[in-house]
């Protein structure tokens, strides 16, 4: 099982931020010694300027990625609530129009009712009296 | 002369078909017609034979017969070279006229001689002899005919004006109606609308009414049609298939680039869209920023003088020397603000906004502009969704009662014949998005500050209407409405008291909708017992 390190303290983060000022000053100092005639150098300042980045966000890398994973999950939530408010909608939209239909075969039955189903009764009852 | 020439050509119908239509024929009320049918060499001799006892029985009957096989284009001009009366009606050979349809022609083209060309309802008469699926039209509609050949069946045409744009054009069969009637609209003087079934169309398995694909072939001569009759009026556009066969899209081309003014009345109310809490406005207006792919703009923005200061901020960091704001200081009265703001721009076009909106088609300002630019049209509506997709707004609908039309429909719905899915005319679009011209706005004095907060857009509508402009609704410009997010949407009974007062008979006939409809209801919904 993979063992996890608690995140530092607050002091401890702020020790290793003087320790990278200071280190960055050092080099900055002797990279003036530095002149363009000199590219490796140069290219092996870089170098180590990259790799003390990259061990520095090794050690918040945590933090940084936990950063990154929460905005996605915040996209991903926000298109998943947009979709099922569309399927939702699709399925509101569909009920409408079966509203409508219901509407309009309701209307007809009453209209049949009243008009030939009503008269044809009435023509009966009055048929079997006679 | 005979009033009516009815013009059929014949090519190999059941016996029974070709009965039942020339039947329908001599069962007309009206007797002032002849009937011109060309045989296109049927190979069947039933047809030879019963139009033979058809000619004997009736004279009006006037048979002629081709010794080869031309096409329905060649034997439709061969019957029109025959006829000799005042208006060619088209009938084709296996459908059936309602007994009164001619005379119903008549008492249109007698009582008004201008009149040159007449279309009616229809309905289509199933394989079991039922009348179905009744097509009720609205009264004439260039926008939508350039956009679906809805006028179809029947058809009545002032001859004259056949022989003047040379009848029909080889080359577009299967959509020779189409060509045709857009030519001769193209010249007519007046276009009338019987809204009376005096059609029924007979369902066949190998005839388009009963199946949509059965001519392939006739949706693209219908695009080169109604492409050829865009280049001929001076219509900048390319012609488009759209969404379902037969309908097309006349893509315009915006002339120039004008300054649009887009004017938003807002107070900076913020609201939770789509679970995400946003400040309406600086959305809205940032949402045309980041999708409209049109430049010239301007914004005008009334604001009420209690907004947030940071909302102003955040809309000067925005729009920086395009924003205008106009500050409101009074009771809230949605026409007095749009005045206000209008009042304000500088543009040729005004775009009327709400603040509650989100853009969604990337060229509506291009789409709406360009139907703007026709110098008939007044104002164009745009598409406008719930934020759960469901229409909000497909036009206006005056039955009885303003109504937005299909309300609350899924957005994919097509409406009766491809209502939904086409460009047309309308009675009246929603000012929540609503392009017009500058010029019309002065016009007919803006909207009406006596309707503060409801009907202001349909008052606004109908004045344009009354001032002879023609408004369009495109379903090619979307965008989302959350609508009455910003206060409650109730409607007092004195706004719909002076609305009335004012447009009475307008509310109750509106010239797009079809009087077979019910009342009172936003859908295409016939009658009963028609």
């Amino acid at each position: 099982m993979m063992s996890v390190s608690p995140p530092p303290s607050d002091d401890e983060v702020a020790l290793r931020a003087a320790e990278l000022a200071a280190l960055l000053l050092e080099r900055a100092a002797s990279a003036r010694g530095a002149t363009a005639d000199d590219p490796s150098v140069v290219a092996a300042e870089i170098a180590s300027l990259r790799a003390e980045v990259a061990r520095l966000r090794s050690l918040v890398g945590p933090e940084e990625d936990s950063f990154v994973r929460l905005r996605t999950d915040l996209w991903a939530a926000r298109d998943a609530a947009i979709g099922s408010e569309m399927e939702a909608g699709q399925l509101r939209g569909r009920v409408t129009a079966l509203e409508k239909e219901l509407l309009r075969a309701q209307r007809n039955h009453r209209l049949i009712t009243h008009k030939l189903i009503a008269p044809a009764r009435r023509a009966k009852r009055l048929l079997r009296k006679l | 002369m005979p009033t009516f020439s009815i013009v059929t050509p014949v090519y190999d119908p059941p016996a029974e078909v070709l009965r039942a239509c020339l039947d329908s024929v001599l069962a007309q009320t009206d007797s002032d017609w002849e009937h011109c049918l060309v045989d296109d060499a049927s190979p069947s001799p039933h047809v030879a034979r019963v139009l033979a006892e058809y000619a004997a029985r009736d004279a009006r009957f006037r048979v002629a017969k081709r010794s080869v096989n031309g096409g329905i284009v060649a034997a439709s001009n061969d019957a029109l070279a025959i006829a000799a009366g005042d208006f060619v009606a088209f009938l084709d050979h296996d459908d059936v006229l309602e007994p009164n349809a001619l005379a119903a022609v008549r008492a249109v083209v007698d009582n008004d001689p201008t009149v040159d060309y007449v279309y009616s309802d229809e309905d289509n008469l199933s394989p079991a002899g039922e009348y179905i699926t009744p097509f009720f039209k609205p009264d004439w509609s260039p926008e939508r005919f350039r956009s679906q050949m809805y006028t179809c069946h029947l058809s009545v045409m002032r001859r004259s004006i056949v022989d003047e744009v040379g009848r029909f054009r080889t080359g577009f069969d299967g959509a020779q109606d189409y060509d045709l009637v857009l030519r001769v609209t193209e010249r007519a003087r007046r276009v009338h609308h019987l809204p009376f079934v005096l059609y029924h169309w007979r369902m066949l398995p190998t005839s388009v009414a009963g199946n949509a694909e059965a001519k392939p072939w006739a949706y693209e001569a219908g695009r080169r049609a109604v492409q050829e009759h865009c280049d001929r009026t001076g219509i900048p556009a390319t012609v488009e298939h759209g969404a379902v066969n037969g309908v097309y899209r006349v893509k315009r081309r915006v002339t120039g680039e004008p300054l649009v003014s887009v004017v938003i009345p807002t107070r900076g109310t913020r609201a939770r869209v789509w679970g995400v809490e946003r400040c309406l406005v600086v959305d809205a207006v940032r949402s045309v920023l980041e999708r409209s792919t049109y430049p010239n703009l301007e914004f005008v923005i009334v604001a009420d003088t209690a907004m947030a200061p940071t909302v102003v901020d955040r809309l000067r960091t925005l729009l920086g020397e395009r924003l205008t704001l106009v500050w409101y200081d009074r009771v809230f009265n949605f026409s007095e603000k749009v005045n206000l703001g209008a009042a304000h721009a500088r543009g040729e076009f005004l775009l009327l906004l709400n603040d509650d909106v989100e853009v969604e088609s990337p060229d509506f300002l291009e789409t709406m502009l360009s139907l703007c630019q026709d110098p008939g049209v007044g104002m164009v509506g745009a598409k406008l969704l719930f934020a759960d997709g469901r229409l909000q707004h497909a036009g206006h609908f005056y039955n009885g009662d303003p109504f937005h039309a299909f309300f609350r429909y899924h957005r994919s719905e097509l409406g009766p014949s491809g209502l939904l899915v086409v460009q047309r005319e309308v009675s009246g679009v929603t000012a929540a998005c609503a392009m017009v011209r500058s010029c019309v706005f002065d016009e007919v004095g803006g909207l009406t500050p006596i309707l503060p907060n409801n009907f202001n857009d349909v008052d606004f509508s109908l004045k344009i209407r009354r001032a002879g402009h023609r408004i369009l609704w495109t379903p090619y410009a979307v965008l989302f409405h959350f609508e009455s997010m910003t206060r409650a949407p109730a409607v007092l009974d004195e706004e719909h008291d002076l609305l009335k007062a004012r447009w009475l008979h307008q509310l109750s006939n509106d010239p797009y909708g079809n009087p077979n409809l019910q009342p009172k209801l936003d859908s295409w919904i016939e009658k009963p017992l028609r």
